[in-house]
């Protein structure tokens, strides 16, 4: 057992150095100066210069002000995706309607089209419906996707239908099945939306950047946008910044990824 | 007929459960879809007046030897890229999830990092790593006493450098979709195989692989979706200059000629076709895993 | 056109830039200008459907604060003036100067994103109409704006040509209509390309190493390979690319790959004397393979590169590239001639409802003297050559052994030879340069190379 265990953990380790080495050498870049990365061989040591580097980065651009924007933004769009996605993926996967074959095949469809073609063509009709420069182009758009509703839905036939039907012998109508009794089961799955749809909306660039009009309600990937391009680039500056924004992204990892844990399952699916 | 309006009628609420979607759909995608449709059999430079050309950008297309490299390059990258991330993603999540395990949480964001990593850092990493004079791979080659690989001079290795970067950046990410897909099994399941002395090998080809089927359509349909849009990596790999041989990919082939030499009729020829290659392997996916779905 | 450091904006590099977010948007955009019949049907269905999905869905997001009011007066009966601008296109304390000389004006500066971004935003505005800026920087591609020129305000209607003999003429030109009826852009800096070169290889491989001397001994690109094969022999190192050189050499050229006629000349003596000059570097073994650019810094760094053509804002990059070799370069008058690399522009949009303030105010940012202040924050080297000589224009740096760098980029820039542009250069460059790419990395024979790469762009131009 125990060299099982050591087996198991050396591989998992080996992993991780992988992994994690880019973002432990975006760490070492914030904390030494724009010199110390380029240097041959280049740095891989902490530096002392993280606190210069983050007065400037304060200096340069509003970092707070983005945050709260994207915070905004991202909390209210992923509040309203999982949802959306949760109720039409249960929907799809645990219940047979007229057309609901060809629906479902029409909306898998949407997913293979080139998104970018889509992209301008939806500005001018955001701007034709007058939300330029408002969240609600950034938020509204993106309350339904086919990617959380295709995920939810593959996770989702695992529902035992008996469940469902008792729930429904006990006087649940088709809303309250959703509710009181897909969610709870769903939670690991909505924990995966949750991260996904966060970091997307988090780290969208394009979109914002042709709909928000007004550098005050700019995101965060705009304005840190604005520290590069001096021609003496201050590159500790910006990786700095980078790391500044991708913080946000590791708490929102650990709190939903939780969810994880084991044992919801139990009970809920025993027939 | 009538039956049929009565079961529609019946199942109201269920329509508008999926309405969102639809809504969404029928307001912010269909007319820039019939539009490129319609787009993919005009000349247009973006400009002037668009001529109607019938199937010429098709032809064109299917007689452009580029277009051929392109789909294979595509192909190419999206097997070396996708196939082995899958698998190791899937024994990963099975092995985190094992009870002896320690530290969970430690190993979930440590796999998941590359995901939220910024591409600025990546790219340096990776050109840094699989650089011809100073790479750190080839330094490491010349040190064992064996020869530099020229990484980025022959097709084969171009695509194994984009590869690499593609399992790296979804590596974690695969394994938090299988890691979650594996919370929907039953534990009893796993006490059962226990007590009749299942070994791990068997619990997890006999229990674990065919409960996560659904979950491997899943990545497999979303791999291949993604895999056939490969763009990110090749540009930033090859940064300001056209892209390293072996590597264009078909989102890039069509982002070239439509949109930098402004042939935008072309380039939503190129589109369909790519949608209906997309669309294609989706089915043949759909077909092998999807089997015992119901 | 040359060298191209690591965390580069692509804010120079606009011909060899894939421009590729940009262009589809754009395209994409002008689908959608075409104010069809339907027009107000396609309004009306969206606005039912919209209002539909609105009474299913919570809409938990107010605060929709349009801003269209481009021009308008604000509060205080300040004429405001929104200005678009990119880190590093003009400098603040400019922007504050002309803040306090006009005290009537709200002058809402706004920094976004630079490069191919920037574009695309600004291409997407002007598109679409509304809530746009007043004033606006443009870079390189202000060739592709003179396209759409009615969009812009004519500057020759404000009264530009009195300014005209302050800047450079090749450069005016490059921000007026071919016939010079029609001008959107007020010239801020030029980029012309010079010769960087390590003084210390050059001393140690016996060669001339003083600026004056090269820029007399050293006229031609034969000579300067002459040298350059010295220099390997004696310290191993080289220039920079096979197609950095190519490159090069084209950009000194007084014509490229189309004519004013929009006829394909990108097979003639001209390009293929470039190609075949580059070719033969190769061969002598005196250029850096064709690599990345994560590469060629870590050469340049190490000491193997000892000269390449570079702009002149290549100053700040070559700084932060390479620390280590600092103190050991200098820059000289390049050979075979200049050519430009970037410098930008700014201009008045047409949406504007006060042009004539709008004018004044750039006016002002780009007066010689303001120009000057520009050049001390960014190195971004004026395009009023009265300036060059001024005291105030002295730039000795550290990095380059206390030369002072604004005496070769003044000489440089007055002889900058500019080319026709055509929108499809970008085609013509992308399949030659990697086509002369593979003459290096995968030793293809350079004749062939060249017969395919000539034989796919007229497949391309064919169609």
């Amino acid at each position: 057992m125990t060299a099982k265990k050591i087996f198991v953990h050396t591989f998992l380790v080996i992993g991780v150095i992988f992994s994690i080495f880019p973002f432990y050498w975006l760490v070492v870049m914030s904390t030494n100066d724009t010199s110390a990365i380029f240097a041959s061989p280049p740095r891989l040591t902490f530096g002392g210069e993280f606190i210069t580097n983050y007065k400037k980065v304060m200096d340069n651009i509003d970092f707070y002000r983005a945050l709260l924007n994207t915070l905004f933004i991202v909390v209210v769009s992923t509040t309203l995706q999982l949802f959306f996605n949760s109720l039409t993926g249960f929907t799809f996967s645990k219940f047979k309607f007229p057309g609901s074959k060809v629906l479902f095949y029409l909306m898998m469809a949407t997913m293979m089209i080139p998104a970018q073609m889509l992209l301008v063509p939806q500005f001018l009709i955001i701007k034709e419906l007058g939300w330029l420069g408002s969240y609600k182009a950034l938020i509204i758009p993106g309350i339904s996707t086919a990617f959380g509703i295709f995920w939810i839905r593959q996770y989702a036939l695992a529902i035992h239908n008996d469940l469902l039907e008792a729930a429904t012998i006990d006087g649940c109508n088709k809303f309250g099945l959703y509710w009181r009794v897909a969610l709870p089961i769903l939670r690991p799955a909505l924990a995966f939306l949750a991260i996904t749809t966060f970091m997307g909306v988090w780290e969208d660039y394009l979109w914002p950047l042709i709909v928000l009009t007004d550098a005050e309600k700019f995101t965060l990937m705009l304005t840190l946008q604005q520290l590069k391009s001096v021609h003496t680039g201050d590159y500790s500056m910006v990786m700095t910044g980078t790391l500044l924004s991708t913080i946000p992204l590791i708490v929102m990892f650990l709190v939903f990824s939780r969810q994880f844990i084991a044992g919801i399952m139990e009970g809920a699916v025993k027939s | 007929m009538g039956n049929m309006l009565k079961e529609i009628y019946k199942n109201r609420a269920l329509y508008l459960f999926i309405s969102p979607f639809f809504i969404l759909f029928l307001t912010f995608s269909v007319f820039p879809i019939f539009f490129s449709m319609y787009l993919s059999v005009q000349k247009w430079d973006g400009l002037g007046e668009m001529t109607f050309v019938g199937f010429k950008n098709f032809s064109y297309m299917f007689s452009d030897p580029n277009f051929w490299q392109a789909l294979v390059n595509n192909v190419a990258i999206w097997l070396l890229a996708n196939g082995p991330m899958l698998m190791v993603a899937l024994v990963l999540a099975f092995v985190i999830n094992l009870s002896i395990v320690k530290f969970k949480s430690f190993f979930r964001i440590a796999f998941f990092l590359p995901n939220i990593t910024a591409m600025v850092a990546v790219v340096i990493i990776f050109q840094s790593m699989f650089g011809n004079e100073y790479g750190l791979i080839n330094y490491f080659l010349v040190q064992l006493g064996l020869d530099k690989v020229a990484w980025l001079n022959s097709s084969t290795g171009v695509r194994v450098v984009i590869a690499a970067m593609i399992s790296w950046r979804y590596l974690g990410y695969n394994a938090i979709i299988f890691l979650s897909g594996l919370q929907r099994i039953p534990k009893d399941l796993y006490e059962a195989a226990e007590l009749d002395g299942a070994t791990t090998a068997q619990t997890f080809f006999k229990i674990t692989l065919p409960m996560l089927r659904p979950i491997i359509l899943f990545t497999v349909m979303m791999s291949t979706i993604g895999g056939f849009q490969i763009f990110t990596e090749p540009q930033v790999l090859a940064g300001n200059q056209s892209p390293y041989p072996g590597s264009e990919t078909i989102v890039l082939y069509m982002f070239r000629e439509g949109f930098v030499y402004q042939n935008y009729g072309y380039a939503a020829a190129v589109s369909w076709v790519l949608f209906f290659i997309i669309g294609l392997i989706s089915i043949l996916n759909w077909k092998v895993f999807n089997k015992s779905e119901d | 056109m040359v060298v191209k450091f690591l965390g580069k904006s692509h804010k120079r590099h606009w011909k060899f830039a894939p421009r590729l977010a940009e262009n589809l948007m754009w395209y994409l955009f002008l689908i959608f200008k075409k104010p069809g019949e339907n027009n107000m049907k396609r309004k009306r269905l969206s606005v039912a459907l919209l209002a539909l999905s609105l009474v299913l869905v919570v809409s938990a997001c107010g605060k929709s604060t349009s801003n269209n009011s481009a021009g308008n007066e604000s509060a205080d009966g300040k004429i405001k003036l929104k200005f678009w601008y990119w880190n590093g296109a003009v400098s603040d304390s400019t922007i504050e100067a002309a803040k306090e000389k006009f005290p009537n004006i709200d002058l809402q500066a706004e920094k976004l994103p630079s490069g191919g971004d920037f574009l695309t935003k600004l291409k997407t505005t002007i598109t679409g109409g509304g809530s746009g800026p007043d004033i606006v920087t443009m870079d390189g591609w202000i060739s592709t704006m003179l396209s759409y020129k009615e969009k812009f305000v004519n500057l020759y209607d404000q009264g530009a040509r009195d300014i005209q003999p302050q800047y450079l003429d090749w450069k005016w030109k490059l921000g007026t209509s071919a016939d010079d009826k029609y001008m959107i852009g007020l010239p801020i800096d030029v980029a012309p390309v010079v010769m960087y070169y390590r003084s210390d290889l050059f001393e140690q491989a016996g060669v001339p190493s003083k600026p004056e001397e090269l820029k007399e001994q050293v006229k031609t690109w034969d000579d300067y390979f002459n040298i350059l094969k010295q220099i390997k022999d004696k310290t191993g190192a080289t220039t920079t690319s096979i197609v950095d050189v190519f490159s090069s050499i084209v950009g000194q050229s007084p014509q490229t790959y189309f004519d004013t006629e929009g006829n394909y000349i990108g097979d003639q003596a001209h390009v293929k004397a470039a190609w075949d000059q580059a070719v033969k570097a190769y061969q002598m073994g005196i250029t850096f393979p064709f690599s990345s650019d994560s590469e060629r810094n870590a050469a340049i760094n190490n000491g193997e590169i000892a000269t390449f053509p570079g702009a002149s804002w290549a100053v700040g990059d070559l700084a932060s590239a390479a620390p280590d070799t600092k103190g050991k370069w200098n820059i000289a008058y390049p050979p075979g001639g200049v050519g430009n690399q970037g410098g930008s522009f700014i201009g008045i949009l047409k949406s504007t409802k006060h042009p004539q303030e709008a004018y004044e105010v750039i006016k002002f940012l780009t007066s010689p003297d303001n120009l000057v202040k520009g050049y001390k924050e960014f190195g971004n080297y004026p395009s009023t050559p009265e300036v060059y000589s001024k005291p105030e224009m002295e730039n000795k740096n550290e990095f380059f052994a206390n030369q002072d760098l604004s005496v070769v980029f003044g000489e440089a820039a007055k002889d900058v030879k500019v080319a026709h542009t055509d929108p499809r250069d970008d085609m013509v460059i992308t399949t030659l340069t990697k086509s002369l790419g593979s003459v290096d990395a995968q030793k293809k024979d350079s004749e062939k190379a060249w017969a395919e790469a000539q034989e796919q762009i007229k497949r391309q131009l064919s169609r």
